[in-house]
C-alpha cells in the first residue's frame, strides 16, 4: 500500500459509493468477502487520517497578531471588575457606558488585558473613539474573520466622530478627505458627514456643498442646503439672518429710560420656529446693530426668558461658554445641566473644552436636578468623563446633594422604584479619580439596589487605586 | 388499564417486587403525572441523592427508562410507579410530558419494550405481590441470605450473557449498517447523516448500547461542526472507529483484560464509581495535578457531561500525563461543580483500567496548591501527538485525548488558527469556535500549552504566555 495512487482509489472508491465504483485489489484482503473487505478499508483509511503527521505551514501563516502597546495592562482585580461590571450592564446601558469605561481606562494611563477583548467584544463595539490600538486591531479581525460580526453602525459613528475631531482641527485637509471618501459611504452617513461640516463652516466649504447639491440621496442635497443657507454672504443666508435678528429688538425702562431691555417677538409667536430661525448663527451677528456689549446680554436678555437658550446656543457658536452658561443660569427655574441639552444643538460640532466650560459656569446654586434626570445626557454630552474638577464641585454642590436626597428617600419610600438607571445616568460621566467620594455618597442606598451602578463605581474605584499592574513582560505564574 | 398482575408480570424478580412495594408512600414522589393522549406516565422519584430519578413507563408496550444506576429492568422506581398507577390513577397529574419525557419517546423505537408476562428470566419463579410477606423470607437468617445473593448472582450472569447475546446482534447490524453507507456513498452521507444516525442510534439503545448509540446520535453534530475540507476525513474515521470496536467485540476472548474493560465502557456497559475506587487492582497515581481545562457538553441524551482534563504539574513525573475527569448531570438540574481551570491540587486518581489509562476518579484530595495555572514545560507538541499516537496504537478507538507541551505559537493560515511547533512549523488546527477567544494569543510565543485533540482538531485549554496564563474558559 505504498502507492499513494491505491489510498486515492480507495478513498475514492468509498466517497462514491460502493455500488458505483467497487474497490480496486487490496493487497492481504484476499480472503475476505466484499462487505468485509469494504469494513477493513474504512478502518484502515479512518486510522490513517488519525494517525497522519501534522500540516507543515512553513509560508502560509499570515504574521496576523496585536500591535504592542507599552502600556501597563489592567490588574487582576480591575480586569475583574470590569468583566464582573460588564455581565450586569444591558444593551442600553453598554452602549451608554462602553466610551467613558474604555477612555477611562486610557485616562488611568492603563489598558485592557488583551486576553479579555473577547469576553469584552459587545462593550468595545461601542467604544467609539475611546478604543485603543488594539482593541481596533482585535474588532477589525474578527470583523474579518468572523461573517457577521462587523457593527456597521458602530463603524459609522467611529468614521463621523474622526471626521468631526478632523474638521476641528483642519476644516480644509477635512473637506478634502471627505471630498475623496464620500461617494463611497452609505447615504445616512453622507448625510451626517456633510452635516458636520458645520464646525467650522466657512466660505471654502460653498464649492464642495454645491458638489453635493447633486448627490442621488435627498437626505444629503438637504443638508448641503442647510450648510449654504448658513455661509455669510449666500443669499438664503442674508434672508435668514435679516428674519432672526427681526425677532429681536430693544426696549428702554426705568425713569430715566436708561435701562435698555432685549425684547424677542418669535415669528407668528412660534418658539420652534424662531428656534429653527436662529440656527447655525453666532451672537455676534444675531445683535449687530442692536448697540450691546456681548458682556451686558445676559442681564438685559433675562426678561425674555424663552430666548435665553437659544442666546445661550448662539454664544457657544461664537465659542463663548461662559457667555452662553450667563443665559442659562438667568432662567427662572434652571435645570442642570437638561436646560443646555434640551437646546436644539448639536453638541458633537462642539469641542470639548467648550462643553465642559459651559457645563462648569451653569453649575450654581440656584440650578436643580431633574428628580428622575429624564433628559439628562451628560455623558453623551461631553462624550467622556467631566473634568475632575468640575466632579468635585459636583459631588459637593447643593443641588447634587437635595437630588440625592430625593432619590434616597424614593428608595426607601418603595422597594417597587429601581434606582439603578437613574443613579447610572447621574454616575456615568463620573472620572475615576472621584468614583470613591460618589460610592461613599450612595452608601445609604443599598449595592442591590443599584448592581449596575455600584458595579461601575468599583470599577472605577479599582482603576483609582491599582494594586499591581500586570506588565507585559510578566512572566507566567507557573 | 394496567393491572397489579401485568406489574407482578415484568418484575425482574422477586427481590425487585419488594423494594417497589417500600416506594408506594406518595411523599416519595415529588412528581406523578400521565399524559391523556398517549397514556404514557412519568415521575420523579427520590433516592438518596439530591435529585429524584426520573422514570417514565408507556403502557401500550411496557417500554420504560429511569434515570437510576440499577441494573435491574425494570428497576423499583419502575415498579412501584407502575403499582401505583395500577391502583391509584387519581394519584397522577393529568399533562403534557416533560421535556425529557418527550426526549425519551423521540428515542425510542415503538414496540422496544418486552411484552407483559415474559419477565426476562424465564427458569426463575414469577414475582409475585403475595409472596411480600415479611415473614417468607427472613433477613436475619444467614442461610436464607447467601441462598438469595447465590440466585441473585445467577440472575445476575444471565442477565449479563442476555445482553451480551443483545449487544452481538446489535454490532452485527450496526457493520450491515455502515456497510450500507458505503454502498451508497460517503460523499451524500451528510444529506442523510440526521435521520439514519438516528434510527441506527436508536436500534442500539434497543439492544443496550448506550454508548454506541450516543456515539452514532452526535455524529451528524460533530460532523457539520467542522470545517468541510476535514468533514470526509472525520466521517472515515468515526465509521472506521465504530467498526473496529464492532470487530473487536467479536474478537474479545483473546484480548487484553484491560483493552476488553475499554470494550465494554465503549459499547455502553458502566462501571460504579464505588467499585472503581473500591478497586485495589485498579491503576493509581499520586502527585500534584494541574487543571489544564474544562469542557461542558450536552449530549443528545440530554445529560450534560462535564469534562475535567488534568495534567501532572511535572512533566517528568511517572505517571500518565493526563486524566480527564468525567461526570453527568441531567440538563434540567444544571452545571454541577467542576474543579476551576487552573487550579494544581494534590491527588491520588484511580484510573478506569484501560490499555491507555485517561479517565479517572479522584481518590484522594488534597487542598489547592495554587490558582490560575498553566502547564509550562514539557515535550514539544511534535513529540505530544506521537505520544497521543503511541496510545492510539494501544486503544485503537482511543477518542479525545489531551496534548500537552512545553512550546508553541499560534497562527492563522489557511483561513484558521493553528498551534504551531516552533521547531518544526508543523501545526494542529485549532477548532473554529476558539478564533476569537484564541486570538489574542496571536503571534506570542508560547511557553506550554495544553489541549484536547480528537484527531483533527484542537480545543485549547490553556496555555502558558508572556502575558499570564490563559484560559479557554475564563
Amino acid at each position: 500500500m505504498s502507492d499513494t495512487t491505491d489510498w486515492k482509489r480507495l478513498d475514492g472508491a468509498l466517497s462514491l459509493g460502493l455500488s458505483r465504483q467497487p474497490l480496486p485489489p487490496l493487497a492481504g484482503a484476499e480472503g475476505l468477502d466484499e462487505p468485509a473487505r469494504a469494513l477493513a478499508v474504512l478502518t484502515l483509511l479512518g486510522q490513517r487520517a488519525r494517525l497522519a503527521e501534522p500540516r507543515g505551514l512553513q509560508g502560509l501563516a499570515t504574521g496576523s497578531r496585536l500591535p504592542d502597546d507599552p502600556r501597563p495592562m489592567l490588574d487582576p482585580k480591575a480586569r475583574e471588575a470590569l468583566l464582573r461590571l460588564d455581565r450586569r450592564l444591558d444593551a442600553e446601558s453598554r452602549r451608554r457606558l462602553a466610551p467613558l469605561v474604555l477612555a477611562a481606562i486610557g485616562a488611568s494611563g492603563q489598558r485592557l488585558h488583551p486576553f479579555d477583548l473577547p469576553n469584552l467584544d459587545a462593550l468595545l463595539r461601542q467604544g467609539g473613539t475611546a478604543l485603543g490600538p488594539v482593541e481596533r486591531a482585535w474588532l477589525g479581525w474578527t470583523g474579518a474573520s468572523a461573517p457577521g460580526a462587523s457593527d456597521p453602525e458602530g463603524g459609522a459613528a467611529d468614521r463621523l466622530g474622526a471626521f468631526r475631531q478632523a474638521r476641528r482641527k483642519d476644516p480644509a485637509a477635512a473637506r478634502e478627505a471627505l471630498a475623496f471618501s464620500l461617494s463611497s459611504e452609505p447615504a445616512k452617513l453622507r448625510a451626517e458627514l456633510v452635516g458636520s461640516l458645520g464646525v467650522g463652516l466657512s466660505p471654502d466649504d460653498a464649492q464642495f456643498l454645491n458638489t453635493c447639491l447633486g448627490d442621488r440621496a435627498q437626505s444629503v442635497r438637504e443638508a448641503a442646503t442647510a450648510l449654504l443657507a448658513r455661509l455669510p454672504g449666500a443669499p438664503a443666508y442674508e434672508d435668514r439672518l435679516a428674519l432672526a435678528r427681526a425677532c429681536l429688538g430693544v426696549e428702554t425702562k426705568g425713569l430715566l429710560r436708561k435701562i435698555r431691555r432685549l425684547t424677542f417677538k418669535p415669528p407668528s409667536g412660534d418658539r420652534h420656529a424662531a428656534a429653527t430661525l436662529f440656527q447655525g448663527f453666532g451672537l455676534s451677528s444675531l445683535i449687530d446693530g442692536l448697540g450691546f456689549e456681548p458682556l451686558e446680554l445676559p442681564e438685559a436678555a433675562a426678561g425674555i426668558q424663552p430666548a435665553l437658550p437659544l442666546l445661550a446656543r448662539a454664544a457657544l457658536l461664537d465659542g463663548e461658554p461662559a457667555l452662553a452658561a450667563a443665559f442659562l443660569t438667568r432662567l427662572e427655574d434652571p435645570v442642570w445641566p437638561a436646560d443646555l441639552l434640551r437646546l436644539p444643538l448639536d453638541a458633537q460640532l462642539l469641542s470639548g473644552e467648550t462643553r465642559q466650560t459651559v457645563l462648569s459656569a451653569s453649575l450654581t446654586h440656584e440650578v436643580r436636578f431633574d428628580p428622575l434626570l429624564e433628559g439628562f445626557n451628560l455623558a453623551e454630552f461631553l462624550d467622556g468623563p467631566m473634568s475632575r474638577d468640575l466632579a468635585e464641585r459636583l459631588i459637593a454642590s447643593q443641588p447634587w446633594r437635595r437630588w440625592l436626597n430625593d432619590v434616597i428617600q424614593l428608595v426607601v419610600s418603595s422597594d417597587r422604584f429601581d434606582p439603578d438607571p437613574v443613579l447610572l445616568r447621574a454616575v456615568a460621566a463620573m472620572p475615576w479619580q472621584v468614583a470613591r467620594a460618589v460610592t461613599d455618597a450612595l452608601a445609604a442606598i443599598p449595592p442591590a439596589r443599584q448592581p449596575k451602578t455600584a458595579a461601575y463605581l468599583a470599577f472605577l474605584a479599582r482603576l483609582a487605586a491599582p494594586s499591581k499592574p500586570s506588565e507585559p513582560s510578566e512572566t507566567p505564574v507557573v | 388499564m394496567l393491572t397489579l398482575a401485568q406489574v407482578e408480570a415484568m418484575a425482574p424478580d422477586q427481590s425487585a417486587l419488594a423494594a417497589a412495594s417500600k416506594l408506594l408512600k406518595p411523599s416519595a414522589w415529588p412528581l406523578l403525572a400521565r399524559d391523556a393522549a398517549t397514556s404514557v406516565v412519568w415521575g420523579e422519584a427520590q433516592g438518596s441523592g439530591s435529585a429524584p430519578y426520573r422514570l417514565m413507563f408507556d403502557p401500550a408496550d411496557r417500554g420504560h427508562k429511569c434515570s437510576c444506576p440499577s441494573r435491574k429492568f425494570p428497576c423499583k422506581h419502575v415498579l412501584a410507579m407502575m403499582w401505583q398507577f395500577a391502583e391509584h390513577p387519581d394519584r397522577f397529574a393529568v399533562g403534557e410530558p416533560e421535556p425529557w419525557v418527550a426526549e425519551w419517546l423521540s428515542r425510542r423505537r415503538p414496540g422496544s419494550g418486552r411484552p407483559a408476562g415474559k419477565p426476562a428470566d424465564a427458569n426463575a419463579p414469577a414475582p409475585s405481590m403475595a409472596a411480600l410477606d415479611p415473614a417468607e423470607v427472613s433477613p436475619g437468617d444467614p442461610a436464607s441470605q447467601a441462598q438469595a445473593e447465590a440466585q441473585a448472582a445467577q440472575r445476575r450472569a444471565r442477565a449479563e450473557a442476555a445482553r451480551e447475546a443483545s449487544v452481538t446482534a446489535g454490532l452485527e447490524a450496526l457493520d450491515v449498517w455502515i456497510g450500507d453507507q458505503l454502498n451508497t456513498g460517503l460523499a451524500s452521507f451528510i444529506q442523510r447523516a440526521q435521520t439514519t444516525c438516528r434510527t441506527a442510534a436508536q436500534r442500539l439503545v434497543d439492544v443496550k448500547a448506550p454508548g454506541l448509540a450516543a456515539r452514532l446520535d452526535a455524529l451528524p453534530g460533530a460532523l457539520l461542526s467542522r470545517p468541510e475540507p476535514l468533514r470526509p476525513d472525520f466521517l472515515l474515521a468515526e465509521l472506521g472507529r465504530l467498526h473496529l470496536i464492532s470487530a473487536a467485540w467479536r474478537r474479545r476472548e483473546g484480548l487484553d483484560p484491560a483493552l476488553v474493560d475499554d470494550l465494554r465502557r465503549s459499547i455502553g456497559w458502566s462501571v460504579r464509581r464505588e467499585d472503581t475506587l473500591n478497586d485495589p487492582t485498579v491503576p493509581r497515581w499520586a502527585g500534584e495535578w494541574l487543571v489544564a481545562g474544562t469542557r461542558t457538553v450536552v449530549q443528545p441524551d440530554r445529560l450534560r457531561r462535564t469534562e475535567t482534563w488534568l495534567t501532572t504539574a511535572d512533566p517528568a513525573a511517572q505517571a500518565p500525563r493526563a486524566a480527564v475527569l468525567l461526570d453527568f448531570t441531567p440538563v434540567q438540574v444544571g452545571a454541577g461543580e467542576a474543579i476551576p481551570a487552573g487550579e494544581l491540587f494534590n491527588a491520588e486518581l484511580a484510573f478506569y483500567p484501560s490499555s491507555a489509562p485517561l479517565r479517572a476518579l479522584v481518590a484522594v484530595r488534597g487542598p489547592a496548591l495554587a490558582t490560575r495555572m498553566a502547564p509550562q514545560g514539557g515535550a514539544s507538541l511534535v513529540e505530544a501527538l506521537a505520544a497521543h499516537h503511541a496510545r492510539l496504537a494501544a486503544l485503537p478507538w482511543l477518542g479525545d485525548d489531551l496534548l500537552v507541551a512545553g512550546s508553541g505559537r499560534i497562527v492563522e493560515a489557511d483561513g484558521a488558527l493553528w498551534a504551531v511547533d516552533p521547531d518544526t512549523d508543523r501545526g494542529l488546527r485549532l477548532a473554529v469556535e476558539q478564533n476569537r477567544a484564541a486570538s489574542p494569543l496571536l503571534g506570542l510565543t508560547l511557553s506550554g500549552l495544553a489541549g484536547v485533540w480528537d484527531g483533527q482538531i484542537l480545543t485549547l485549554l490553556s496555555a502558558s504566555t508572556p502575558h499570564g496564563p490563559w484560559f479557554a474558559d475564563s
